[in-house]
């Protein structure tokens, strides 16, 4: 989903400087135990006319939250405090204010698993189904409700559930049904088939939702349903798995308000063995966008999940143009092949080395418009020739060498080759005028130097070589071609200074040395300084974020640049 | 064996709710929308506000909802567009400046345009709740919920225009149809119609999406006190209080079409601590000449 992206514009910037910490329990055998974590990340921005950074009047923003969860035997409960006034820059404003969304009271007992209030789940894959929580990129579509888990024999599961979905502070108009069964052979007839090497896991689900119609130019469908189901096999170091939904008509914003039901396969398999691994995926998504409010945009209310096969860059220049998932439809698939050459060999030498190839490349599926004046009854807008695919929308191939030179010296070295059809992924039109293709050539080189067991020093250099492509736009009235966004190539250097175990110290540049439009060649320059202890850690940064745009499904959302100094405290108990 | 077939049971009936599908055959509604309701009542109207922007693709399909609802709601809704944000700039192809320093204020204030543009306001219904902005495909149902509620207040404009100077003086007359406790302003502002320029346009073929004889309806062109308005009543306002300002001498600038503009006038919510803060209790709209 188009959350990646996000979350690599906003991870490199700031959640990336935090670390959330584990949940510590502190156990007392009678009286249960108690734990709990909690984080602020809170920025003061300044007005920056070089990078056009303006934070407007609310300069002060942060983000916070608090878990505090309780366990005595099969009993769980917890409550989650959250505070945002207003968000940080880049999330959605909509979260402004402080509340608890999230309580809930847990009870498991034998063959029976019951929650009530919030509570999150996936069924399958999640195309029918995923609630769940990133904190980083402030996505929370967790369940307000009941939930009943029941294993009335090992090896089958049956899941029943109903709630609204969080949606900010308040719940979704929508009511969201589910159901999933999951049988798994091996374990239901243990002693008949407990020895075969062969796996087989069966599982099916139904989820439905129910929103009023109160359109006064179009019937709505009230209940909507989807149904998926999907299977498992596993031998020695092999996997297979599929799962197919269909959807029924689901008119909503996202999809135009389109009728025609929606489907899905995804698929993937993977093979393992000793210092080598071997994993394929592919999927084809056809209007499987599902949200419990179909008015909804950006990534408010969505009830299923829609995976994202392509790598995720933690490089900042191999995450700049990163592919999201097109809601509306689209098909591809990912590979990766993992290699580790063995100490002692030519290649390998003392410590060995991991190699990786992977790549992913994504299309759009080939659709006809429908004439409204043909459409007028069904409102289907398109169909869908899936003999065939359309323009390419993505790929990223990519290779990464990391090797061990001594006890001290270690390297990553990294190459990636992308391309991203910029105005159709994020703007929904072939139109290049002002978001033209971009192809590129990345490089990293990470190097860490270990001088003493607890003291390191890292160096990280990469540089962005693209060409922006504007196909046939044409040219403005100074006869040039418009070059908006057109930010050339880019370099980025980074210095990581780790003294003790409890002090680190990072200093970090991205210059776009050479962008066309010489006033905008700027350094993005970005210093840290972070202390942890035990369970604590506190981080101050001052520096620049570099602006981008967030497109979800035909919305596009300004994330704007950014500039100023961000104070991140988090802690367990 | 009892508990499995209970908990079974239990599994089943949460399943029998799921199993809920409505299948349309026809998308098109039975009865006309525009059926409302017929009294003597004075009802509230609804002003509809547009955030949009020229270079946004997906916000001419707004302006088409904006322009069914002012069909289906006759005479019920006040329609705004506001032109703020990213998609708002303008570059050496989308060369009209539709910014306004009131509709800026307006997007700074509301978020709007960092929420994803199309997206609009119905009335400001909602302001600091999560579901305050709304997608165009929503406005209808906000605004056959507002249009159904009788009026705190009542709003009556008298313009008139010199043409030999192009100044514009509105009177406006608030009455009060309630006893009502608060603090509420008046905001006059201006707006015009049919204005060609250049838009991107995603709902055409590809090719054709840069269309430059767009047709801008109800473009927010400024204040005419200012966007936040003047007091009107500051503690409270007894049932048939009225007041009466006049706004003298309000150059129109020279480039806009009078005989295309319109005057709306809104009053609204104005007490911070109030839990309708911002939001417009009363709006209409008259034309400049």
């Amino acid at each position: 989903m188009p959350i990646k992206f996000k979350s690599r514009i906003l991870i490199t910037s700031i959640a990336a400087i935090t670390i959330s910490n584990s949940i510590i329990s502190q156990t007392n055998s009678d009286l249960g135990s108690i734990s709990g974590n909690f984080q602020i990340d809170a920025a003061n921005y300044r007005k920056d006319t070089i990078i056009k950074a303006d934070p407007g009047s609310e300069v002060f923003r942060y983000n916070a939250f608090g878990n505090v969860n309780y366990v005595k035997g099969g009993f769980s409960a917890g409550v989650r405090f959250e505070s945002y006034n207003p968000p940080l820059l880049g999330y959605l404003p909509g979260y402004k204010g402080s509340g608890v969304p999230y309580r809930f009271a847990r009870y498991k007992h034998n063959d029976i698993d019951i929650t009530v209030g919030n509570f999150y789940e996936q069924f399958g894959s999640g195309i029918t189904l995923r609630s769940y929580e990133n904190r980083g990129l402030l996505y929370d579509n967790a369940l307000d409700g009941m939930r009943v888990i029941f294993t009335p024999k090992n090896g089958i599961t049956l899941k029943g559930l109903v709630g609204k979905q969080r949606t900010y502070f308040s719940l979704s108009p929508g009511v969201v049904r589910g159901f999933d069964g999951e049988i798994n052979f091996m374990e239901l007839f243990d002693s008949i088939l407990g020895k075969s090497k062969t796996k087989i896991i069966l599982g099916g689900s139904f989820v439905s939702k129910y929103q009023q119609d109160q359109d006064p130019l179009l019937v709505l469908p009230e209940n909507v349903g989807t149904s998926a189901g999907r299977f498992t096999i596993i031998r020695g170091g092999f996997n297979f798995n599929a799962e197919y939904a269909y959807k029924i008509n689901d008119p909503s914003f996202q999809n135009k308000f389109s009728y025609k039901p929606g489907q899905a396969i995804i698929a993937s398999t993977s093979y393992g063995m000793d210092g080598f691994s071997i994993m394929f995926s592919g999927k084809m998504l056809d209007n499987m966008s599902f949200r419990s409010d179909r008015n909804a945009s950006n990534t408010i209310d969505m009830i299923n999940y829609q995976p994202d096969l392509s790598k995720f860059h933690t490089y900042s220049l191999m995450a700049y143009y990163p592919y999201g998932t097109q809601a509306n439809g689209e098909v591809g698939g990912s590979g990766e092949i993992q290699y580790k050459v063995k100490k002692g060999t030519l290649l390998g030498g003392k410590y060995g080395m991991d190699i990786t190839v992977n790549g992913s490349v994504f299309y759009a599926l080939d659709t006809i418009g429908i004439s409204p004046s043909k459409d007028s009854i069904r409102h289907f807008n398109y169909s869908t020739n899936y003999g065939d695919i359309g323009n390419e929308f993505y790929h990223d191939i990519n290779i990464e060498i990391t090797k061990k030179l001594s006890k001290k010296l270690k390297f990553t070295l990294m190459y990636a080759n992308q391309f991203l059809n910029q105005s159709v992924v994020q703007f929904n039109t072939l139109d290049k005028e002002e978001h033209p293709d971009v192809s590129s050539h990345i490089g990293v080189l990470d190097i860490t130097y270990k001088y003493k067991p607890n003291s390191a020093i890292r160096f990280e250099t990469q540089g962005f070589f693209g060409t922006y492509n504007y196909r046939d736009a044409k040219l403005d009235a100074h006869g040039q071609k418009n070059i908006t966004n057109n930010t050339g190539s880019w370099v980025s250097e980074l210095i990581e200074w780790t003294p003790t175990t409890h002090w680190s110290i990072t200093l970090a540049d991205q210059y776009n040395y050479n962008n066309p439009d010489v006033s905008k060649r700027v350094h993005y320059y970005f210093a840290m300084v972070g202390y942890t202890s035990g369970p604590t850690r506190i981080s101050l940064s001052y520096g620049r974020q570099r602006q981008g745009i967030f497109c979800a499904g035909g919305v596009c959302r300004f994330v704007p640049s950014s500039s100023g100094l961000t104070l991140s405290i988090s802690s367990s108990f | 064996m009892k508990k499995v077939i209970i908990n079974s049971l239990s599994i089943l009936t949460i399943s029998i709710f799921s199993i809920s599908c409505d299948y349309v055959n026809n998308v098109n509604p039975a009865v006309d929308p525009s059926t409302g309701p017929v009294s003597n009542v004075i009802y509230r109207k609804a002003l509809v506000e547009d955030y949009t922007g020229h270079k946004c693709g997906n916000c001419p399909a707004a302006a088409i909802t904006l322009s069914s609802l002012e069909s289906s709601f006759a005479g019920k809704i006040v329609p705004m567009a506001v032109h703020a944000g990213y998609f708002a700039y303008t570059n050496a192809t989308y060369t009209t400046n539709f910014q306004t320093t009131a509709g800026d204020a307006y997007d700074t204030q509301f978020g709007n345009s960092v929420a994803g543009n199309p997206n609009g306001l119905v009335n400001r219904v909602g302001y600091g709740t999560g579901g305050f902005i709304k997608a165009h495909t929503v406005w209808g149902s906000e605004v056959s919920t507002i249009v159904t509620q009788a009026a705190k207040f009542q709003i009556r404009i008298k313009n008139t225009f010199n043409t030999g100077t192009s100044k514009l003086t509105s009177e406006v007359i608030v009455k009060s149809l309630a006893n009502n406790t608060g603090h509420y302003k008046l905001v006059l502002l201006l707006t015009e119609d049919n204005i060609i320029a250049e838009q991107l346009d995603y709902a055409l073929p590809v090719g054709a999406q840069f269309i430059t004889n767009y047709n801008f309806n109800h473009v927010l062109r400024g204040a005419i006190n200012s966007e936040w308005g003047d007091a009107v009543f500051t503690t409270s306002a007894n049932l048939n209080d009225s007041v009466v300002k006049t706004f003298t001498d309000f150059s129109v600038n020279s480039s806009y079409n009078p005989s295309k503009c319109h005057v709306i006038a809104y009053i609204y919510d104005s007490d911070s601590t109030s839990p309708t803060y911002y939001e417009v209790l009363q709006v209409e709209e008259e034309k400049v000449n």
